[in-house]
């Protein structure tokens, strides 16, 4: 038996350095580190990268939905509400900077779920309704991209500001310039079935509170808009000609969405009785599309069958961009998401008519 | 607190200006026994509590059995180091799966049971430092040392932030004396810890969160039949991830303890070039396999017995193995596979000195075991036995879909990877990299200490946890 643990003369481990000039090795490598580093800063920045440009993750979210509580608006829902509507510009028409929760490529009511069952919140929720994702796409993804964002420890949380700190210095951190996702849009060829591309690529620039726009590339780089057009019309669901040839209607809606919409119009209403009986409220937007995708979310999820049986259903104010001639007429360079140059003057516009829809409801509601 | 974090970065450069400052050692060791408390704290600050208790009992407990006379009385306090160890492993890890099993038992005589919910929270790290605290009980109660008088060091052997969440499993023989005496890298020790660091923080953030995990992830979350090559394509992908992200942890905190002056035990060893399943386990999670083997493979007799009782023990000790992994029958399932690899290996030398087999070439054993190690993987990343068995299925091309769902960029980055590992391991399998750097011409060294940096940086890392964390 050894005569202790405390004995070092036997059981002292040592780990063999291999013999190198390590100091300068380390000098060496270190200053060709910042010369990589300052290089590939400056080739992103030369291909529409810019600084302060945030990567859209649930701890982002997270520090938005945390400052979403009294009486402050909320902006719920997927893509567009996220990129058409400009903070700033809804601030200055309202006098209330909104907070923005909304959550691309995805179906936002569990977070009105969430916010109506949180009792500090009496706020004014204005959520995007875009069909698909309202009345058909799963949960499962905004649960998950919700409960990450709540489920970070004390560690992620400051690994989380400390990534802010290098994200608003550095271009070149971005989703789209890591060198995995670089390796995937190399031009490989496509097996049978595979997306036209592989995971959305990058097509907004986010400030750290998620106010955001469409990346300048899209409307710049006609290459790379195409790329998101040939996605989304994957997602529209095939050759467009066939869209075109069938008008929007019974035959070509979405199957069984009548009773969909009812289920989920059962949902909402107790979400939004929920808000309302603290002193709040819910509005629903439509946002503008054109094209392909114009034509498939009107074949499949036609207005009489959706959006109006919905807002009766649910008793709440509604503000559809085909309603109203000062909500059309914007660039949609790729057919889904405006041009960051227009969603000021969009804004300006759709502000007051959210405002005024809720206002002529409650006045409807309380005779 | 995760190594691929910059909360880490800061904390670790602090705590490095801290050990590097003209202290007394004993204030030393308490910065670094504070910081590993930080460390841990940062998960989830409640849970330092069990490490206090852990730390607490076996302390204790170790210098009650040295000191106690009679055999029946050591016996009894080292029951009662493994109750409150293993109490609190089989609470935290396997309490639900406990209670699951249970209802279902119950189920199966007709009584129906329906176990109240858990919502237990297992602490990260807890397999590890348990083990390493039993170690030490055992250690002394065996009489292969006697306790440590300084409740410092024995904290600091428990909570030594480098090992603490996912090893390597330290023996106390091994760890507790470097706290001893004062202790600080010198230039070579503080940059070939850093170089280590780098390598392994490569090894996760590029190898396997960026490139492997995404497709291992997408084949085993597929409900759907696949066909064989994207079956084969997420089962070679995992086989990377798993090598990539645990033997990165490990050279990571081997890199950071270095950086301080202290040396950990190496995990890994070229387990890929491995030419058969003992020699597997001799190179894979060297610290656990060595655990297993000294604190239950031997104990049970090992192969000191008759030849079927070396079997059994073999098995016990397998199944246990993969039951430590996780509180899950998938993981009990692979414990049994690798049971089985070895017991067919022994089975299978027996025979060769009684009937005279050839042994295999070397390149062919490597293939074979590597392909066997690759397929009980499928067991060790399914969540259900429905889902293992459905991608061996697939594996086996024994589906009708041929509907493509991995990408041709996916398919090569995986060959790319699968094919430089395995001859990086073929290149190291009879040396060390020490060796092969210490012979390397000083710009090669260079280049690649760059390229992995720069890489780093580039891929930049979405903080994704270690895969080991959860056991």
């Amino acid at each position: 038996m050894p005569s202790s643990i405390s004995n070092s003369d036997h059981h002292v481990l040592g780990r063999v350095v291999p013999g190198q000039r390590w100091p300068r090795i380390f000098l060496l490598v270190v200053i060709i580190e910042i010369l990589c580093v300052a290089s590939w800063e400056t080739f992103w920045r030369a291909h529409y990268f810019v600084p302060d440009d945030y990567e859209d993750t649930p701890a982002v979210w997270q520090m938005q939905r945390e400052r979403a509580t009294g009486g402050a608006t909320v902006l719920i829902g997927s893509s567009r509400m996220w990129q058409d509507v400009d903070l700033t510009a809804w601030q200055r028409v309202t006098g209330t900077r909104p907070i923005q929760l909304a959550i691309a490529g995805n179906n936002p009511r569990p977070v009105l779920r969430e916010l109506a069952a949180d009792s500090q919140f009496h706020g004014l929720v204005v959520c995007e309704v875009t069909p698909y994702l309202f009345f058909i796409k799963p949960e499962t993804a905004t649960v998950e991209f919700m409960h990450r964002g709540r489920a970070q420890t004390l560690s992620q949380r400051a690994s989380n500001r400390l990534g802010l700190l290098l994200e608003r210095r550095l271009a070149f951190i971005d989703n789209e310039t890591r060198i995995s996702t670089l390796w995937k849009r190399l031009p490989f060829p496509l097996r049978a079935g595979n997306l036209p591309v592989q995971a959305v690529p990058k097509g907004h620039v986010m400030r750290a509170d998620r106010d955001t726009r469409m990346w300048a590339r899209i409307e710049a780089d006609p290459g790379y808009r195409a790329l998101f057009q040939r996605l989304w019309l994957f997602y529209a669901g095939g050759p467009q000609a066939s869209l075109e040839e069938k008008p929007p209607g019974v035959a070509t809606a979405y199957p069984g969405i009548v009773g969909i919409v009812e289920d989920v119009a059962v949902q909402v209403e107790a979400d939004v009785e929920k808000i309302r009986a603290r002193g709040g409220d819910v509005a629903f937007i439509r946002f503008p599309s054109s094209g392909p995708v114009y034509l498939s979310e009107a074949r499949g999820f036609p207005r009489p069958m959706t959006w109006e049986p919905f807002l009766a259903r649910t008793r709440t104010a509604g503000v559809h961009f085909e309603d109203a001639t000062q909500l059309q007429g914007y660039r949609l360079p790729e057919w889904s998401h405006m041009a960051a140059g227009d969603t000021e003057r969009f804004t300006q516009a759709l502000a007051p008519l959210v405002l005024q829809a809720v206002a002529q409801n409650q006045a409807h509601l309380s005779h | 607190m995760l190594f691929n974090s910059l909360t880490f970065a800061v904390f670790f450069v602090i705590v490095l200006g801290l050990h590097n400052l003209p202290l007394p050692w004993t204030a030393k060791k308490i910065n670094l026994l504070l910081a590993s408390y930080l460390f841990y704290a940062a998960w989830s600050p409640p849970f330092v509590i069990l490490l206090w208790i852990s730390t607490a009992v076996d302390w204790k407990v170790a210098s009650w059995i040295s000191a106690a006379r009679s055999a029946r009385r050591r016996k009894l306090i080292l029951a009662l180091s493994l109750a409150a160890n293993l109490g609190f492993l089989g609470y935290f890890k396997y309490g639900a799966f406990l209670m699951d099993n249970f209802a279902i038992a119950l189920r199966g005589l007709g009584i129906a049971y329906v176990p109240p919910s858990s919502n237990i929270v297992l602490p990260v790290g807890i397999s590890f430092y348990t083990f390493q605290s039993i170690a030490y009980s055992l250690d002394v109660y065996l009489r292969r040392a006697a306790p440590t008088r300084h409740l410092l060091d024995f904290a600091l052997f428990v909570t030594f932030f480098p090992h603490l969440v996912a090893g390597p499993i330290v023996r106390p023989t091994l760890l507790i004396p470097q706290f001893q005496t004062p202790r600080r890298a010198d230039s070579g020790q503080l940059l070939w810890g850093l170089g280590l660091m780098t390598l392994g923080l490569f090894e996760k953030v590029v190898l396997a969160d960026g490139f492997l995990a995404p497709v291992a992830d997408v084949v085993h979350k597929s409900p759907h039949d696949l066909p064989a090559l994207d079956a084969w394509a997420g089962a070679l992908a995992f086989s990377g991830q798993i090598f990539f992200d645990f033997a990165g942890y490990s050279t990571t905190a081997i890199g950071a303890a270095l950086a301080l002056g202290f040396a950990l035990n190496d995990n890994f060893n070229s387990p890929y070039a491995a030419m058969g399943f003992s020699d597997f386990w001799r190179r894979w999670h060297i610290s656990l396999s060595s655990w297993l083997r000294d604190y239950l493979y031997i104990p049970l007799g090992g192969s000191r017995l008759s030849e079927r009782r070396t079997y059994v023990n073999l098995m016990i000790t397998m199944l246990l193995g993969g039951l430590w992994h996780g509180a899950s029958w998938t993981f009990v399932a692979w414990g049994g596979l690798h049971g089985s690899f070895l017991a067919i290996e022994r089975w299978l030398k027996t025979m060769r000195q009684t009937a005279g087999v050839r042994p295999a070439t070397s390149a062919l054993a490597m293939s074979g075991t590597f392909l066997a190690v690759t397929i009980a993987w499928v067991f060790f990343r399914a969540r259900t036995f429905t889902d293992a068995w459905q991608l061996l299925c697939s594996m086996a091309g024994a589906t009708s879909n041929q509907h493509a769902l991995l990408y041709w960029s996916d398919i090569t980055i995986v060959c790319v990877i699968a094919a430089g590992m395995l001859a990086a391991q073929w290149r190291l399998r009879s040396t060390s990299l020490e060796a092969v750097v210490s012979a390397a011409p000083p710009w090669s060294i260079v280049l690649l200490w760059t390229g992995m940096a720069f890489a780093l940086i580039a891929e930049q890392g979405a903080g994704d946890a270690f895969i080991y964390f959860q056991f």
